[in-house]
């Protein structure tokens, strides 16, 4: 049961989630049915509309059926864009 | 599977890295362990140097960061590729970086500014005065003797970490877009030096971060009031995929707010025979895309961005070999070569068009950034707008 459990949380991602641009005065409306469906809330970065939480990789077709919610993804990695072994620490 | 086209860089060590779901640093070792028969040893807390290489069927487990290094034999690799697709983890080869060492002997005098001179910096009357410039990136070293003196707006969206740049790169960044016009040392290097700069750390001292960081980031600038924003980071796309829907909504929405999106192609082409398509976030259509030029004002042979199906090809380019910049102390000066250093240099002269300019912002400020480009003669298409120009 305990391992079952842990299998489920494996599949829990970050996510960020694009409201809609009518539904953006309403955003918090939004978060509130997000996390009805499974997102645990983290963040509301209202200036560009979007919601930040975790998600089981399960439940986000159900957070793109959210009224109001236009893009579901997966957070990415990034990294810097110097070529490597191009900067170089000298004084001068 | 990413588009990268260089062959051997990065170079894998024939290790594992498994990246966890967010928090499940435990009960993702005892599923590897149950699973595929991987003893996970935690990494020492504090430790600095890397973990000793694992053998196969051991592995290092990294509760902080919910990753774990693994060594597997073919029977655990294939096991592991199944356990990861089923259950959401992401497995990639263990990539061998290489130190940032010098790979040019620093130019001397005017010679280290040499992207100045050629997109009409130093003859510029502009210094972006009154336009505020974010710069999402390391941080900045913010004691810096060419910016102490500043009045820097700061914010960090790393947890646990301060805005202080440990890693140089922010630093050399911030130091292109508005630097100032007599640093301490050498040769002018910085382009706004009139210019507000908003210093956002969205990537830790190894330059790592996620998109959650980054859009926090753009968030906190937009509602600065910050014009131009600098992201010079970015993650290889899969050939032929799209770019993120959600990022061209918030790049679209900056616009709409006053604000342009500025973010490097990346690097991972090897000119002429191999150019890789533009990295996510560039490559969304509303985040003006950087490419590097080399002091022939040709593309650099990293450079990313071709002319293919969808937006794989840059908006504009820009210098970026051979640039001199800020380090943090003790180092104080750097030069630093990648479609990184491209990027701000793109949103220094945005500052000096944005206050030549008052009236243009978002979109308008976009368009007249292209606008001023000069296009390079036989390579129209392929160099988007041309190369970037000072007013």
């Amino acid at each position: 049961m305990r391992l079952d459990h842990a299998v489920r949380q494996l599949a829990r991602v970050n996510v960020a989630v694009a409201v809609a641009d009518d539904s953006r005065d309403s955003i918090r409306e939004v978060a509130r049915a997000c996390r009805a469906v499974g997102l645990e809330h983290t963040g509301t970065l209202d200036d560009v509309g979007v919601l930040t939480g975790t998600a089981l990789l399960e439940v986000l077709p159900e957070l793109r059926g959210v009224p109001g919610v236009i893009a579901v993804e997966v957070q990415r990695p990034f990294r810097t864009q110097s070529v490597p072994g191009a900067a170089c620490g000298r004084r001068d | 599977m990413t588009a990268s086209c260089a062959p051997g860089w990065p170079a894998c060590t024939g290790r594992q890295l498994v990246l966890l779901g967010a928090g499940t640093a435990r009960a993702g070792a005892a599923l590897l362990h149950d699973a595929i028969g991987v003893r996970l040893t935690p990494a020492e807390e504090g430790a600095c140097a890397a973990p000793a290489a694992p053998a196969p069927g051991e592995g290092v487990l990294f509760e902080r960061l919910d990753a774990a290094l693994v060594g597997a034999d073919p029977d655990q690799m294939r096991a592991l590729a199944a356990l990861a697709h089923a259950r959401g983890m992401t497995v990639e080869p263990e990539r061998v970086l290489r130190a940032a060492a010098v790979r040019s002997p620093l130019p001397d005098g005017a010679h280290a500014s040499w992207g100045l001179e050629a997109t009409g910096v130093l003859a510029s009357r502009y210094s972006g005065r009154g336009v505020r410039v974010a710069i999402l990136d390391t941080g900045l070293d913010l004691q810096h003797p060419d910016f102490a003196r500043r009045a820097v707006r700061s914010k960090s969206f790393v947890p646990g970490l301060a805005v202080h740049d440990r890693n140089g790169h922010g630093t050399c960044c911030a130091g292109i877009a508005c630097g100032p016009d007599r640093p301490r040392r050498g040769a002018r290097y910085g382009i706004a030096f009139g210019a507000e700069p908003y210093v956002a750390k969205v990537l830790d001292d190894d330059a790592h971060g996620t998109d959650g960081s980054v859009i926090a980031g753009i968030n906190w600038a937009v509602r600065q009031g910050c014009s131009v924003i600098s992201i010079s980071l970015g993650t290889p796309v899969s050939e032929g995929g799209g770019y993120s829907r959600v990022y061209e909504r918030i790049a679209a929405r900056a616009l709409a707010a006053g604000a342009v999106l500025i973010a490097p192609a990346g690097n991972s082409s090897q000119r002429p025979d191999c150019i890789s398509p533009v990295e996510h976030p560039a490559n969304c259509p509303s985040v003006l895309a950087v490419g590097a030029l080399n002091q022939n004002l040709a593309p650099a042979s990293f450079s990313n961005g071709r002319l293919d199906t969808g937006k794989h090809v840059v908006d504009i380019m820009a210098p970026g070999t051979a640039m001199r910049s800020c380090a943090p102390r003790p180092t104080l000066y750097q030069v630093a070569s990648g479609t990184s250093t491209a990027a701000p240099f793109v949103a220094g002269i945005a500052a000096l068009l944005a206050e030549a300019s008052p009236n243009a912002r978002g979109a308008a400020l976009r368009a007249l950034i292209l606008k001023c480009a000069r296009r390079l003669p036989g390579r129209a298409r392929a160099d988007g707008a041309g190369v970037v120009r000072a007013p």
